[in-house]
């Protein structure tokens, strides 16, 4: 079976007919079309199509507009030179592997040939291939097949937008079966990409595209690598890659500087290739402030838009008044593609923006995981993304025709976390063994099988009862060889913070002694971020107490690495999202069992876990503590498995209303605050409450509230 | 008498009384790090930041951030402002103090120091509006037997400008810090915490010489 990448291509027509001609003669294998640029020391080389297989090896195709004059020896000349410089390029970069090569040669045969729209007469001096598209068949037929041995590795060399990240040498590890030796083991497999990653980076149609995956699923490689391919095919585009969480900024600028440092062997253009927070700030600029700078309109700031639109709808609100602004002006597009990462964090006026702003045909790529949504919103819809016309018909809809880049995609396998893990997730995330049902859904049932469950029992549709479970090929196989579910997943409830601190302490103790791990392995996760600096200092003191140090990422600034070499690394849940280590521990978890915004809280506990990648451990203190054990026990019994009922079109209308819309609670919320302030003044003037008799920290809070700092100051200067 | 563990949980039961009734918005661990000469320095555990400290010009803005780009600090409080508490032992002697306060130059948004990195909340003020600066001194007490000299006394009290240099009777104790900080700049918070109010006050063994006694100079008789 042939699979075809769809990449960015103009030479369209004939593409289409190579690959039919393919299909036709039953060729097995990978085809490229519009393989990443290579570079040689002083030029760079277009592939126009790359073919790999088991019975003819690896083929580069380079698609000719015309055929040259048979006297034309001049034109023939440069087409054979064009293919010689395209051979030496891919023979220099497959020289490069090792596993590749026999001796001192490289042991894959290269073969080059080049396609014309109509069958050539080729002079006799001119040495190559050269055919139509209809002859193709013939001639592979004639090519020696490939080594068996040397697929995988050239499969893996030409993946090559891999190497995602350098491999931990782990020089400490000295016994078998530890978790440091268990790590190495999957760290030497996971560091090259999968077929769906590399479909989804290449593949790029004329239009919008979203990459759905779960979380640790590689989005945010594959949106980084696809800015990178679009970049190097088209170095004169402007494109912005864009994201929510500024801790992203380096991630992504090196992932693409990587791959652009493997193809091209120079820096991007970081003119025309922009690396872009959403909404930009005084030193860095974002999306929204070059399009507010190119409608000369003044962009806003935090301050502003929190205290015109709230805290939670800032960056809503700036740019709905940036598209206003803009509504009805002539004006001009600033980008030819722009993807957007976390997309589920940004809003849709963002999104209509974007849209504006990108020319046509309108590359807009989006990633997003409903599931790390850190507030209560729900995922637009396509029309509230870019807008519909009259008839509310959505000016685009997401198909995925036959023999076109794809513009729907669906990430399915999870790299990051054990599927007992991500089990886990899904089963807090949801609320399925909650005792007051479920929490949310997806809106699509269907979703579950795209990422990644299979159905042990029941149907994927409203109102049944099911049975799903990871699915084998959702997961590398070497998460059920190396690590045990009862080891992956541990839970424990403690009596108080001190207690849950101290056995965290030990663990770690352990983790950096016998288990081998580094101290950058560990990640302790704090889900409550207004009250992670004042948790945090418990965590630390129990750890230093064991001559261990920790640090509180992000105390002081956003762009400090979370990990250190010499500290263990600490999060509050906002600092943790796009980080991840091989053994987390997200403690006091049993702030996300129950509380106002309840799908937001049970967000918060499924983006800790699955910040994992070998080892979870979940913890946390009190009674709640105790039932969300209870919750994880369900699961444990029943062999990670979700089993529970599907929630009816009316049911998920409910578990709206109920987990994400704000109204009803928050007035119960209002109501009770306006009964104790009442409460409280009463007890307070009848002299029966002294504030001596306060907690400490209700006595800071009430002071600043009565504090009359600036009245003193203003009386003072009276007097002067 | 103080002895370098005493103090550590001195200044440990202080930073942790300051982070529980929500003054403080951090604090760091407190470490005990040997200094060589058998002298302990009591001071703060900085574990991240770039701890790397660049001098910078007294009294500036970029003064206040780099101790924070360091992570160099006792505690932030609540409005942005730090606080540096750090003291040197020989055996059982205090040879040395440093006890700052830092005044956040703006006044920063204060639900948003509650969950944001400071420096990415101050970063939205700063070259923004200079009318929203807020032009404070830090205040530093020093005392450093071995760099006593004319304009330089052993026990001095830095403000305003590096080379201001206030000649202080005798070296302090974190309760005549505690008081001097809350009582002054703090007073809603001196009113309602008694741990501020009452936190003990121990004068050192007297530095100041009979020139500097002659000039303006602070002085505690207790």
């Amino acid at each position: 079976m042939l699979e075809v990448v769809y990449g960015q291509t103009r030479k369209h027509v004939i593409a289409s007919r190579v690959v039919d001609v393919l299909n036709q003669a039953g060729v097995a294998g990978t085809l490229y079309i519009a393989y990443p640029v290579l570079a040689t020391a002083d030029d760079r080389i277009d592939v126009d199509a790359l073919l790999v297989g088991p019975e003819h090896g690896l083929i580069a195709f380079m698609f000719a507009d015309l055929v040259p004059n048979g006297g034309d020896l001049e034109g023939w000349r440069e087409i054979q030179l064009e293919q010689d410089r395209l051979y030496f390029a891919i023979q220099n970069n497959l020289s490069r592997h090792e596993s590749l090569r026999s001796g001192r040669e490289l042991a894959v045969k290269v073969q080059t040939v080049t396609i014309f729209p109509s069958e050539p007469h080729t002079p006799k001096e001119i040495t190559g291939a050269f055919l139509s598209a209809e002859a193709i068949a013939g001639w592979i037929g004639s090519l020696p097949p490939l080594r068996s041995d040397l697929l995988r590795p050239l499969q893996s060399a030409l993946q090559r937008l891999t190497n995602i990240k350098p491999i931990k040498k782990r020089a400490n590890v000295t016994r078998a079966k530890s978790r440091g030796s268990i790590l190495k083991k999957i760290e030497r497999e996971i560091a090259n990409l999968d077929q769906w990653q590399k479909r989804a980076a290449i593949e790029s149609p004329d239009g919008p595209q979203r990459i759905r995956g779960l979380a640790g699923s590689g989005k945010t490689v594959v949106l980084a690598l696809k800015a990178a391919y679009l970049h190097t095919q088209h170095p004169d585009w402007r494109i912005a890659v864009t994201f929510h969480s500024r801790a992203l900024y380096q991630q992504i600028t090196d992932f693409i500087r990587r791959f652009s440092f493997e193809h091209l062997n120079d820096e991007p253009n970081w003119e025309n290739l922009r690396v872009l927070h959403a909404w930009g700030g005084t030193d860095r600029s974002g999306v929204y402030t070059e399009i507010a700078a190119a409608c000369e309109a003044e962009p806003r700031d935090f301050l502003y838009a929190k205290t015109r639109f709230g805290r939670s709808d800032a960056f809503a609100g700036a740019c709905s008044e940036l598209l206003a602004l803009t509504s009805g002006r002539q004006i001009t597009p600033l980008y030819d593609a722009v993807l957007i990462d976390e997309a589920q964090d940004l809003p849709p006026s963002f999104f209509q923006l974007v849209y504006r702003f990108t020319k046509h045909p309108k590359r807009i790529v989006w990633a997003y995981d409903e599931l790390q949504k850190l507030s209560e919103a729900a995922m637009p819809s396509m029309g509230e993304l870019f807008g519909s016309d009259e008839k509310g018909e959505p000016y685009f809809q997401l198909a995925n025709p036959i023999g076109q880049p794809r513009q729907d995609i669906v990430l399915p396998v999870c790299y990051r976390n054990t599927p007992w893990a991500l089990t886990l997730a899904h089963a807090l995330g949801f609320g399925i063994y909650r005792n007051g049902g479920l929490v949310q859904h997806f809106d699509e049932p269907s979703l579950w099988t795209e990422v990644g469950y299979r159905l042990v029992q029941g149907q994927l549709s409203p109102g049944e009862k099911v049975q799903l479970e990871r699915d084998p090929s959702s997961y590398p196989s070497y998460f059920k060889d190396l690590i045990h579910p009862d080891d992956a997943v541990i839970s424990m409830t403690f009596k108080n913070q001190e207690e849950q601190a101290n056995w965290v302490a030990e663990s770690i103790e352990k983790n950096l002694g016998e288990d081998e791990l580094e101290i950058d392995d560990i990640l302790i996760v704090l889900p409550d971020a207004y009250l992670a600096r004042k948790q945090a200092g418990v965590l630390i003191e129990a750890l230093l107490k064991r001559g261990i140090n920790s640090h509180l990422a992000g105390v002081t600034t956003s762009r400090d690495q979370i990990f250190s070499k010499t500290s263990v690394a600490i999060a509050n849940i906002h600092r943790s999202k796009g980080n991840e280590a091989p053994m987390v521990y997200v403690v006091n978890s049993n702030h996300c069992f129950s509380g106002y915004e309840l799908s937001t809280l049970r967000n918060i506990i499924f983006t800790g876990i699955t910040r994992s990648r070998a080892w979870i451990r979940v913890c946390g203190y009190g009674p709640e503590m105790e039932q969300l054990e209870a919750e994880i026990g369900k699961l444990r019994e029943n062999n990670f498995k979700l089993v529970f009922k599907l929630p009816s079109a009316k049911d998920l209308g409910k578990l709206r209303m109920i987990h994400r819309e704000r109204t009803a609670d928050e007035k119960t919320r209002i109501r009770k605050a306006e009964q104790g302030l009442k409460e409280f003044l009463e007890t307070w003037q009848r002299g029966d409450l002294a504030i001596e008799n306060l907690p400490p920290e209700l006595r800071t809070r009430l002071s600043q509230l009565l504090s009359s700092e600036g009245k003193e100051e203003a009386e003072d200067e009276d007097s002067e | 008498m103080k002895t370098p563990s005493s103090l550590t949980g001195e200044i440990r039961q202080f930073l942790e009384l300051l982070l529980l009734s929500e003054i403080a918005l951090y604090v760091n661990p407190v470490v005990v790090r040997p200094l060589g000469k058998g002298i302990t320095r009591i001071t703060w555990c900085s574990t991240s930041g770039i701890g790397l400290l660049f001098r910078r010009k007294f009294a500036t803005i970029d003064d206040y951030c780099g101790w924070l780009e360091a992570n160099a600090f006792s505690a932030i409080l609540y409005d942005g402002s730090i606080i540096q508490i750090s003291y040197d032992f020989l055996g059982t002697d205090i040879i040395g103090h440093r006890l700052a306060y830092y005044p956040c130059p703006f006044e920063l948004d204060r639900e948003l120091i509650l969950t944001e990195p400071i420096l990415d909340v101050v970063s939205l003020y700063r070259g923004k509006d200079d009318a929203l600066i807020n032009l404070r001194t830090p205040i530093r007490f020093d005392y450093d037997p071995h760099a006593g000299r004319e304009g330089h006394p052993i026990t001095h009290l830095t403000i305003l400008t590096s080379a201001c240099r206030w000649a202080v009777a005798a070296p302090l104790s974190l309760g005549h810090f505690c008081r001097f900080i809350f009582r002054h700049f703090y007073p809603h918070l001196w009113d309602v915490h008694d741990f501020l109010r009452q936190w003990p006050q121990h004068l050192g063994v007297r530095t100041i010489t009979e020139l500097d006694e002659g000039t303006l100079h602070v002085a505690c008789m207790r």
